[in-house]
């Protein structure tokens, strides 16, 4: 069996846009979350936060792109040079890209409508606002990477919510040992947009203080943005080039709660399904576990589910296990959120 | 492929009707005319309660999943054994209306007078997970952006979770719906092409290993012998990403002699005279016969490589009537989206 080795990271997130003041924001526990600033604050009742990216690309020919893309390319590009590999490969079906996202492209809705002011359903639309709205599509997204890379294996997009940057890893982990590549490149990347941040304040799941995961008085999460992009090489491959290894993919698990539409499983049976798919596959005991890396939204419903899920695997091992909660730090940065909870989980190997 | 995939079960659900009769009679007889889909399950495998919220998009996925499950006599092993299913939906953008609607509210009305309960409607996997709540399914719940070729990139992910037994059953479906949005899209694209989009439909197909399908009796449609996925680089052109493609599946074992058909989707994105000018000369496969079922059927967004695995399974039958291929032994199915994703499959009869 093929084994899968993690070389190169890259980020771009509320905390700082490379490897080196992400992680060094990490570890003073310097908070992202700030007054929301991309949307009409006046629209929105209530003290509104979100972690926003400070960040603009310089790219000419990706202007009319989504942040979705645009963060994926810049955290790829970065990810690439940290596990010193150039940044256009030389084509075949051996290297390619996989990335996870919530709402993929949908601010390029946001512009399409506030561009061309378009305020009716059968309203018509000009030329100039159809040709924008063509880079809404989610694939945009994995196929501007691959092409700008010259990545030419699997190029895939997986809209799974909050799970798609773990969705990207595993499956990207999956086609290495499978023997469909050599090489991959998998996260999560979304951008701020105003559909995704009015599901969050109509759902009332925003808090308006501190994002406080598992705190007992926790009162909700803050919605972020950003992209994580790991580097996953076969092991072989990456030993022949003399790569840095920061870890490797041991195995990983993929589940459904199949509960309701948006409230998790209070008993958090999907999770643990998932945790223990991922332990056995590892071919590992929950003893060789030093850390867990939670999901931890501040939201009551998902910090109590997690809870239980975490309690039915790990048992009285909880109690020596650190468990880490960056929303705290980070917000909810939607699908780019669990590739970037991996990034720091490997920066603390 | 170390493992040799069955399709043992199949749905379709589209204005001419639902399952495979339905699909021979649209495909053979064209669609009657002024026929719209507006009843999204005709089977009420849904009910009726709750669903005012749900997206016809998802209610359509539903449906035909719940048909390529109920046509492989699978129901009672999703009761007993809801973890060895995983959910596939290979649609990229079957929900953009709802997210259009969502948005323009939020904008022209303002953040509060959006509806909680239509936020679900506006994620890219919204429809397999309604379907594992109402299937109780608990396997991977997996949804794909892969534009047209999304199906069998769909269908690509099931074959690989099957390959390393993380499931023992996939349910693989996708949509294409009448939508605004989707006209709007098309015309920002500038296709080139006189034919017309394909009216709404979905497509489902049930997965198992061959040894599985044997095992458990099951009638086997069809056998999935390779997969292959790759993007367009920036000095191809679409059709040599096909080709390359195709390069690669016979380099995994696939038998250049044995194949006697090619059904090829979104041929309006490269010329098809290219390609076979290529397969005579470079390929030596001037015996495999090259079939554009879009031509009959209209151009997909979502669901071409469900048309061309219907359609090729109707030439393996001697279903199709405007053709003069009677039989079919071994088929080649390729997709190719406008951006240069592709994904192809061999399959044999």
């Amino acid at each position: 069996m093929k084994r899968v080795v993690i070389t190169g990271i890259g980020v771009i997130s509320p905390l700082g846009n490379d490897k080196e003041t992400f992680w060094s924001n990490l570890l003073l526990g310097t908070s992202g979350i700030r007054k929301m600033t991309k949307l009409p604050l006046e629209k929105y009742q209530g003290n509104m936060l979100a972690a926003e990216v400070s960040w603009t690309d310089t790219e000419e020919d990706l202007k009319d792109c989504g942040l979705a893309t645009r963060y994926a390319i810049a955290a790829a590009q970065e990810s690439l040079r940290d596990a010193g590999l150039p940044t256009t490969f030389k084509g075949g079906n051996q290297h390619g890209v996989i990335i996870g996202t919530t709402n993929a492209n949908q601010d390029v809705m946001d512009r399409t409508l506030d561009t061309f002011n378009i305020i009716e359903k059968n309203q018509d639309w000009p030329i100039e606002a159809q040709a924008m709205f063509t880079h809404m599509r989610p694939i945009e997204i994995s196929t501007t990477v691959s092409r700008a890379l010259n990545l030419g294996g699997p190029s895939v997009v997986i809209p799974t919510a909050c799970a798609a940057g773990n969705y990207a890893i595993g499956t990207a982990c999956s086609l290495i040992k499978s023997g469909r590549a050599k090489l991959m490149l998998a996260g999560g990347a979304d951008g701020f947009n105003r559909s995704c941040y009015t599901t969050f304040y109509r759902l009332g799941g925003m808090t308006q203080e501190d994002c406080r995961p598992f705190d007992k008085n926790r009162t909700g999460m803050v919605v972020g943005e950003g992209a994580g992009m790991l580097v996953l090489e076969e092991l072989e491959h990456a030993l022949a080039r003399g790569a840095h290894i920061y870890g490797e993919v041991k195995g990983y698990g993929i589940t459904c709660d199949a509960y309701h539409r948006v409230a998790p499983d209070p008993e958090g049976k999907g999770a643990s399904r998932a945790m223990e798919a991922a332990i056995k596959r590892s071919n590992i005991l929950t003893s060789e576990i030093d850390l867990i890396s939670a999901h931890g939204t501040g939201t009551p419903a998902n910090d109590s589910q997690e809870v239980n899920a975490l309690s039915q695997i790990f048992g009285e091992d909880l109690e020596r296990i650190p468990v880490s909660a960056l929303k705290s730090m980070l917000g909810h940065c939607m699908g780019a959120a669990s590739a970037l909870e991996a990034i720091a989980v490997i920066l603390t190997l | 492929m170390e493992k040799d995939i069955a399709i043992i079960g199949t749905g379709f659900l589209s204005a001419a009707g639902r399952g495979l009769e339905a699909f021979y009679r649209q495909i053979n007889e064209g669609m009657p005319e002024g026929s719209v889909l507006t009843d999204f399950d005709p089977d009420q495998y849904l009910g009726n309660k709750g669903l005012r919220f749900v997206a016809n998009s998802t209610k359509l996925y539903c449906n035909v999943a719940f048909q390529a499950i109920e046509a492989a006599n699978l129901t009672e092993a999703v009761a007993q054994n809801p973890d060895g299913f995983g959910l596939y939906d290979g649609s990229e953008l079957s929900f953009v209306d709802e997210v259009f609607e969502f948005d323009l509210t939020a904008k022209v009305q303002g953040p509060d007078y959006v509806s909680p309960m239509k936020a679900p409607n506006i994620l890219g996997n919204a429809s397999a997970s309604y379907m594992a709540i109402r299937a109780g399914i608990t396997g991977p719940n997996f949804s794909v952006s892969g534009g047209a070729a999304g199906s069998l990139q769909a269908i690509d992910m099931a074959v690989l979770h099957l390959q390393e037994a993380q499931t023992e059953y996939g349910i693989v479906g996708a949509t294409d719906g009448d939508c605004a949005l989707h006209d709007i899209l098309q015309r920002g694209e500038k296709r080139k092409t006189t034919l017309k989009p394909a009216p709404a439909f979905g497509a489902a197909f049930a997965l198992t290993t061959v040894e599985n399908a044997r095992a458990g009796g099951h009638h086997i449609y069809a056998t999935i012998k390779q997969v292959a996925s790759g993007q367009r680089l920036g000095f191809e052109e679409n059709h040599e990403v096909l080709l390359r493609l195709m390069e690669d599946i016979l380099k995994q074992g696939g038998r250049r002699k044995e194949i006697d058909g090619i059904v090829l989707g979104g041929a309006h994105t490269f010329e098809t005279s290219k390609l076979i000018e290529e397969l005579w000369w470079d390929f030596d496969m001037d015996h495999a016969k090259i079939h554009l079922p879009e031509r009959l059927f209209g151009i997909c967004d979502n669901n071409a490589g469900s048309l061309g695995l219907l359609y090729a399974m109707g030439l393996s039958g001697n279903r199709i009537e405007k053709t003069s291929v009677k039989s079919l032994r071994s088929c080649l199915i390729g997709v190719v989206d406008r951006l240069g994703y592709a994904s192809m499959i061999l399959v044999s009869f």
